[in-house]
Parts: C-alpha cells; sequence; structure tokens
C-alpha cells in the first residue's frame, strides 16, 4: 500500500523517460523497485522507440544512387556567384545608360518646344500682318492710301448710288 | 566507442586523404538515415532526394573541415539541418514572390505511394499525424524531439547538432514529450501499433 502512494507521477516519469540520471535517488531506488512504475516506464519507451522504427519502414527508398564526385556540377556551381555578379553589373550599366537617355530627351523635347513656340509666333505675326494689310502697298497707292489710318475707304451715300441706282 | 564508431572514423580519416572507396562507404552508411531525416522535415518526395543529394555533395566539399573525425555523425546531421532551414527559408521567399515551385499534390502524393496498399495506408495515417503533432510544438521542441525519436541520435549528439546546452536540450525534450503524452493521437497510434 505504501509502495503504491509513491509511485512516479506524471512529470517524474516523462522525466525518466527523457533521461533516468535526473531523477532523483530516492525516485531511482523506486523506479529500480517498483515493477508498476517500471511497466509504464518500459511501454512509453517503447512507444516512442516506435516511432524511429515506423518512420524507418514507412519511408520510400531513394530513387537515386549518389554518386560521389560529380566535376562538372561543382565546376560549374562555382562560377554561379560569378555570373550572377557580372549580371548585377550589366543591369546597372543598362539603368544608368537608361537614366542618361531619359534626361537627354527630356532636354532636347524642352528646346524643341522652345523653338517651336517661337516659330508659331513669328507665322502668328505675319497672319496677323496680311490681316490687316492685305493689299501689297502698290495697291494701297491705287486705292489713295498706303497709309493704315486711311485705309478705310468710306463709302458714301452717292458712291453707292453710282453703284447701285434705285 | 564501439567498433562500428571506429570503423567510421577512419573511413572519415581515409576519404580525407581522398580515398574514393572509402568516401563511397562512408556515403552509403550515412544515405538511408540523412534521406530519412530530409524526408520527415520536407513535404516533397523530390525536394527530399534532390536536398540529400545536395548535403552529401557539401560533405564531401567541407570534410577536410572536420576537426574531430569521431563527429562526423554529429556533423552531418547539423549540416543536414541547415540545408533543411535554407530550404524552407528559400520556399518562404519565393512564395512571398507569388512563385512557391510547389509542385501537383496529386503528382506528388502518386510518387510517394508505397507498392503495398496496407503500408500506404500507414504511411499517410502516420505522416498525418506525426505532422499535426510537429506542428503543436514550439520549434525547438519540434527539432530535439526528432532528432531524439524519429532520428534516434543520443542527447549528446544532439547537444553537438544543435550547438545547445545540456539541459536546455532537455528542457525541450520534456516538453516535446510531455505533449505527446496528453495531447496526441500519434502516441495513441503509436500504443495502437505495439499491443
Amino acid at each position: 500500500m505504501k509502495n503504491q502512494e509513491i509511485h512516479l507521477n506524471e512529470d517524474q516519469m516523462i522525466r525518466a523517460v527523457v533521461d533516468e540520471n535526473d531523477l532523483t535517488t530516492s525516485e531511482r531506488n523506486h523506479l529500480s523497485r517498483c515493477s508498476v512504475c517500471q511497466k509504464e516506464k518500459q511501454e512509453f519507451e517503447q512507444a516512442l522507440t516506435r516511432l524511429g522504427d515506423i518512420s524507418k519502414e514507412l519511408v520510400p527508398l531513394p530513387r537515386r544512387r549518389f554518386i560521389p564526385a560529380v566535376q562538372g556540377s561543382r565546376s560549374s556551381l562555382r562560377w554561379r556567384p560569378a555570373m550572377a555578379a557580372g549580371f548585377i553589373v550589366v543591369l546597372l550599366m543598362i539603368a544608368i545608360w537608361w537614366t542618361w537617355l531619359f534626361t537627354r530627351f527630356q532636354e532636347n523635347g524642352s528646346l524643341q518646344l522652345t523653338q517651336k513656340v517661337e516659330s508659331d509666333q513669328q507665322f502668328m505675326a505675319g497672319i496677323t500682318f496680311i490681316e490687316d494689310d492685305a493689299l501689297p502697298d502698290r495697291y494701297l497707292d491705287i486705292i489713295g492710301s498706303s497709309n493704315d489710318d486711311d485705309y478705310d475707304v468710306y463709302y458714301d451715300d452717292e458712291f453707292l448710288e453710282f453703284i447701285l441706282p434705285l | 566507442m564501439s567498433d562500428n564508431d571506429n570503423q567510421i572514423t577512419r573511413l572519415v580519416e581515409k576519404a580525407r586523404t581522398g580515398n574514393k572507396n572509402s568516401l563511397e562507404q562512408l556515403v552509403d552508411y550515412f544515405y538511408g538515415d540523412i534521406f530519412r531525416m530530409v524526408y520527415y522535415r520536407i513535404p516533397s518526395r523530390m525536394d527530399a532526394e534532390d536536398l540529400t543529394q545536395e548535403i552529401f555533395m557539401q560533405m564531401i566539399k567541407s570534410l577536410l573541415n572536420l576537426k574531430d573525425s569521431s563527429l562526423i555523425r554529429p556533423w552531418l546531421f547539423r549540416l543536414a539541418l541547415n540545408r533543411i532551414r535554407d530550404f524552407h527559408r528559400k520556399k518562404s521567399i519565393l512564395s512571398f514572390f507569388g512563385s512557391t515551385g510547389e509542385i501537383d499534390v496529386d503528382v506528388q502524393v502518386k510518387s510517394d505511394n508505397h507498392p503495398d496498399p496496407i503500408k500506404n495506408l500507414m504511411q499517410k495515417e502516420f505522416k498525418l499525424q506525426f505532422q499535426k503533432f510537429t506542428e503543436s510544438l514550439s520549434r525547438w521542441e519540434r527539432e530535439v524531439f526528432i532528432l531524439r525519436f524519429l532520428d534516434q541520435l543520443e542527447i549528446k549528439e544532439i547537444v553537438q547538432i544543435l550547438k545547445k546546452n545540456e539541459n536546455t536540450v532537455k528542457t525541450h525534450l520534456y516538453r516535446a514529450v510531455k505533449k505527446l503524452r496528453w495531447n496526441s493521437e500519434l502516441h495513441d497510434l503509436l500504443r495502437g501499433e505495439e499491443s
């Protein structure tokens, strides 16, 4: 009866399974004497051992066999960092060139725009001049006014009656 | 040190001098364990096979850096764990950019299928329960638990692999085992297998 009272509890049992040396001397002494505790510990350990055994049983066989010396693939692996570095340098160069090209294009664009505005202004000034002075100077002399202020001919009633008699 | 360990140490020393035969024997000896370790940490079998090959390529390249030949096992497992971490990191970066590189689930299931239908069922159930359980653990609990009970490594080896204090490893293991005992269908499955 007294033996039953001092059976290893859950924590002690787990500690015994993890490492029996971690138990106190009295716990170890009890374990060495008590068949109930021994049985429980043994069952628990067997379950845990079974875990490894099942995993061994159920693991598939690897389909490929490893061949220790594979020089070709190893030497190609050595070039990988160099290739990656080269690729990064090329990418950087493209990025720098692209930025330069873009900036230049922007500068050219604004210059061209200014020139276009100037030529438009000149063109519009020409049109305005023609609108104001549609007749060349020669003809202005014929109609009797080469001066801008005199250009507007006044058509009086007498003149109109001459053209369109009533 | 057991005879087997001595033999492995001798193989490592010969392999370090460039003995191809010893190197092949060494690869053959660890290939199954490393493949199994990778297979239960990576969802795709094809990825697991590729990664296992890469791990052994790296092992060959770095074998000269191994200071103590007797520590080949924890050294190799550490190397494998780092490669698995790199793989998961790479995968999460790819998925962030929308290119997961995942293969079709159906193709994956077919390629993983065991020829024996009963074993096939067991395999699926085990993988499912195992995944459910490990997802309930914290990162270090999961790492320590799998190394201890799935990969069947000693606590001292786990200490060397994870470069952690022995008590820290035991604490993580204790918590993981406690979770297995109380909250896991995996434990029921393992107990059912026993009886």
